[in-house]
């Protein structure tokens, strides 16, 4: 039903693509070419029955064009374009944002084994791995708030993933499943990496900020394949393979296909228990805690053991790939993205209490499609699947329908740049196939709900006496569900004092959408023999709202040398949890019983602030060594922060209410009723301070060495089942390639090279050296 | 001196890979000017028949590209023929003969083994116009260039045109 209705939707929606984008194909017409006014892109697009065709003069010219002189080498390395700052191409040191352009050459040469890991060679990304493959992805941190309550709640829901503009975000409990990225680190042409508030240009979520990995554009219609594959300790295989191909001088494509495997450093599994035999901490799921009727038990008795049937394994994913483009005049071009994927990954909880971690299985595929015509960018992407996102636990699988539509129109008039859009967003997520079994299970949702919004935005940019840059972006949003009208905005003003200097001042504003989760949830978790807990959704609350204001500096002190220093001060309001409503009780014996809790979701009065800054550098050191080093400090709080967790709620309401003598059988209290004392409190779920330093050395034409080292600083992870201080952590990763023959490298790869082996993310697993052996081959 | 310093420096930082493709673009670059080098460059009749030998000394990814122009192009009427050669005195006939970077020090042995005979020599080296080639491919600032010795060509028994001289540095 959903997937009929949007079937249509979607075809409507292309359509209402193509009548944008057909008009301006009609009138395309190829304009005379003037050799000397191409640029790089320009002449990388001839095709080669072409350039053999041109006289030397002509073929002089543009080897001018793509010549490159010993400063712009500087510059490529330094100072890359991005786009996704201003949407439009600019050097990084002209970026009026906090922002970051990793190309993929640097992070296949880096050694990274995924994309979440490549983020830690970005400035102000905390990256910490929860099991093998499986990472905790947070832009500047201001994570895991509200603390004390649901893992769910540390997800990071507050960044929009995206790839080639195309969100890849789970409305259903809110964040990124990284595992469900179709693509992998051999289709990447470049990530861009905005921090700070970017709902003013990318839509909800995008509240700490936005990234967009950008895929492989084949350079021209040559088939080309190239294969990398690499194993090795614990139990891993990474595989990647793609292949490009094209016709004529308009059409190209890449197909390309992925391939992950990884085992566990340890098989065992984090238990909360209050139990003086089996004392909080580690246990295999051969031990006899796991027989024992308890928290270790599903609704039906059964051991949650049982549920895992692979306890090695950390994640295991393929993905497969297909990109067409099609270039019909300079300023009119398509692309279509056509993805799958299938994933398992042993991921933190959303809520229980029993262990840690949780299997979540997914499929999903993708479609997106982007028309460029003449100042006008047109962007379709449709996804759909189906997510089980606790599988220890019923209830919690559902079919998902994600649709994105926006089309935007860029003009310059002058020095002023103006930029229109309006955008679409509409998720459709079902468990009810999943309900109503004969056990009685209940999901969620037991029917279709929807997240939908309409947008409306404008970004001007105007540029005084060419140094002054003066920045205004607009977004409203109009969601339904809940009923709430959202203005996200970004001003900006840049100066470039020189060529080598500049200063920028920001102030914005994003909101995180709703889920479906905290909006529509009807659901009995009814574990307990006695206890029935019933979560209950709300279509009345306030959206999380992230203000920043931030102030930056880039300096170029050299030409080998690019640096920038940023400070923020980012505030966060409008958090929301699931809150006890009501408790219900039976007095059995001298045991009183909460036998009905009723949770709430509910806006809470919490308050977060951030101070930070983030340092970093890149060094052009001597014609074979390039070195990069990032560093970020941060100090979080939270005021009127609700000190109880659910179950010390209730353990608070039975002692405020106890009247010796005076106690029925059974009585109903809520929360109002105790004296709650909120608190501010130092929030120290984000390390302090973190970072990066990478060095990329090549000692001879044929032998690669990078080396690197990620750190962290001591964090404390708090949730409702306990408190984990998570000890600093060096990770220090190394790359060695040597180029074997014209068509193929070998290298070795280690990652965590020291194998510091303690957990990177509270309650998670421990996480070890990862030591590989692997070859590329590219014809 | 100064250009040769910046031409090693831009060749040492083979850090960056997109450094690879634009060597490879600049192997492209060189040999589709070999080929418009045969437009503007003429041989004597008795090299006017048969296969037109463009001989590679050393190995390069050049000899790639120069196949790829082999595929689909003639000099005149004359097929165009790729030959891998090791060493100069075992090459024999052929037309225009590249010597790559990595055999450049062999160059004295390549203009004396071809001396007078109606061979174009192009070379990749910094000062190979003046150490006996004809052509010799050079970077200025980055950019593809290459310079040209007409007094060089014309003792090969060569003719060229003033407009191939003209599009060159002309080195005497």
């Amino acid at each position: 039903m959903i997937r009929n209705t949007f079937t249509k939707f979607l075809t409507r929606s292309v359509l209402a693509g193509l009548l944008v984008a057909l008009p301006a194909l009609l009138v395309a017409q190829q304009p005379a070419t003037d050799i000397s006014k191409m640029t790089r892109e320009e002449v990388l697009a001839i095709p080669y029955e072409k350039l053999i065709e041109l006289p030397l003069d002509q073929l002089l010219q543009l080897a001018d064009i793509m010549g490159v002189s010993l400063d712009e080498l500087y510059e490529m390395i330094l100072n890359k374009n991005i786009e996704a700052a201003s949407k439009k191409s600019e050097t990084s040191f002209d970026s009026p944002l906090s922002s970051t352009v990793l190309s993929g050459d640097e992070i296949r040469r880096s050694g990274a084994t995924s994309i979440p890991e490549a983020l830690r060679l970005v400035p102000g990304i905390i990256v910490r791995e929860k099991t093998p493959g499986n990472y905790d992805v947070h832009i500047r941190g201001n994570d895991n708030v509200p603390p004390n309550h649901m893992f769910l709640y540390s997800e990071n829901s507050i960044s929009l993933i995206m790839i080639d503009n195309m969100p890849v975000y789970n409305t259903g409990h809110g964040g990124t499943f990284w595992e469900v990225f179709p693509i992998d680190v051999n289709d990447i042409e470049r990530v861009e990496v905005i921090r700070g508030p970017s709902s003013a240009l990318y839509g909800p979520n995008a509240a700490s900020g936005a990234i967009n990995i950008v895929t492989i554009k084949p350079d021209n219609n040559k088939i080309k394949a190239d294969v990398d594959a690499q194993g090795g300790i614990p139990g891993t295989a990474l595989v990647n393979g793609g292949l490009s191909f094209g016709a004529g001088s308009k059409f190209r494509a890449r197909i390309s296909g992925n391939y992950q495997y990884r085992q566990r450093w340890d098989e065992r599994f984090y238990l909360w228990t209050a139990d003086s035999t089996y004392p909080s901490g580690y246990y295999h799921l051969n031990d006899s805690i796991f027989d024992t009727p308890g928290p270790t038990t599903n609704k039906y008795g059964e051991p949650i053991a049982d549920t895992i049937k692979h306890p090695e394994l950390g994640l295991q994913k393929y993905g497969v790939n297909a990109f067409f483009f099609l270039d019909v005049a300079p300023k009119v071009n398509f692309s279509l993205m056509l993805s799958h994927q299938g994933s398992y990954t042993l991921s933190t909880i959303v809520g229980d209490k029993e262990t840690s971690l949780t299997q979540r299985l997914s499929n999903s595929s993708y479609a997106n499609f982007r028309a460029n015509t003449y100042g006008f960018t047109t962007q379709l992407s449709y996804n759909i699947g189906s997510h089980d996102v606790q599988t220890t636990s019923d209830g919690l699988k559902h079919d998902i329908a994600d649709f994105y539509g926006s089309v935007e129109y860029q003009y310059q008039l002058g020095n002023l740049i103006v930029r229109p859009g309006v955008a679409y967003q509409r998720s459709v997520y079902d468990d009810s196939p999943y309900a109503g079994n004969a056990e009685g299970m209940e999901v969620l949702f037991n029917k279709p709900v929807t997240i939908e919004n309409i947008a409306a935005s404008v970004r001007l940019e105007y540029t005084l006496f060419e140094k002054l840059r003066l920045i205004g972006a607009l977004r409203q949003d109009w969601f339904q569900q809940p009923e709430k009208s959202k203005t996200s905005f970004q001003a900006i003003g840049a100066y470039k004092i020189n060529d080598r200097n500049m200063v920028r001042a920001v102030y914005s504003r994003a909101y995180r959408g709703p889920f479906m989760a905290d909006t529509y949830t009807d659901y009995k978790y009814d574990k307990s023999p006695y206890t029935q807990v019933r979560f209950t959704g709300s279509q009345n609350v306030d959206l999380l709202k992230i203000d920043m204001a931030e102030i930056g500096y880039r300096i170029k002190p050299s030409k080998t040398i690019q640096a920038e220093i940023e400070a923020f001060y980012i505030t966060g309001e409008g958090y929301g949890y699931y809150a006890l409503d009501s408790v219900s009780w039976l007095l059995a014996g001298v045991r009183v019983i909460p036998l009905h809790v009723k949770l709430s979701y509910t806006n809470l009065d919490l308050k977060s602030e951030q101070f930070g800054a983030t340092f970093n550098l890149k060094w052009v050191a001597k014609q074979n060594l390039v070195v990069s080093l990032n560093q970020t400090v941060q100090y979080t709080r939270l005021s009127n922060y609700y000190p109880y967790t659910p179950t010390e709620t209730i353990e608070n309401l039975w002692i405020n209410d106890r009247q010796p003598g005076i106690i029925p059988n059974t009585f109903t209290a809520r929360p109002e009723q105790i004296d709650t004392l909120y608190q501010n409190i130092d929030h120290k779920a984000t390390p302090a301070w973190y970072g990066g330093l990478t060095v990329d050395y090549r000692p001879i034409e044929k032998l690669s060495v990078v080396a690197g080292a990620y750190y962290y600083g001591a964090q404390t992870f708090v949730n409702m089942n306990g408190t984990d201080e998570i000890g600093s952590k060096v990770l220090v990763n190394l790359k060695v390639s040597y180029h074997v023959w014209k068509h193929g490298s070998v290298y070795v790869n280690a990652r965590n090279l020291l194998n510091d082996n303690r957990n990177e993310y509270g309650f998670t697993d421990p996480i070890g050296g990862l030591y590989m052996l692997g070859a590329t081959l590219s014809f | 001196m100064r250009k040769l310093q910046l031409i090693s420096v831009v060749a040492g930082l083979l850090l960056v890979t997109s450094f690879g493709r634009i060597r490879a673009q600049d192997e492209m670059f060189k040999a589709l000017f070999m080929y418009n080098f045969t437009k503007d460059v003429e041989w004597p009749a008795d090299y006017k028949q048969g296969n037109f030998v463009i001989a590679v000394l050393g190995t390069s990814p050049i000899v790639a590209e120069l196949e790829k122009i082999a595929q689909s192009k003639k000099v005149g009427n004359q097929p165009i023929q790729i030959l891998k050669a090791t060493d100069p005195a075992a090459i024999g006939k052929c037309h225009l003969l590249y010597v790559t970077p990595g055999k450049s020090a062999q160059l004295a042995q390549v203009t004396s083994v071809f001396a007078k005979k109606p061979v174009l020599i192009v070379t990749d080296k910094a000062g190979g116009a003046k150490e006996g080639a004809c052509i010799n491919f050079v970077k200025v600032d980055g950019k593809q260039k290459f310079e040209i010795s007409p007094s060089t060509i014309a003792s090969q028994g060569l003719k060229v045109t003033s407009f191939l001289t003209s599009l060159g540095i002309t080195v005497q």
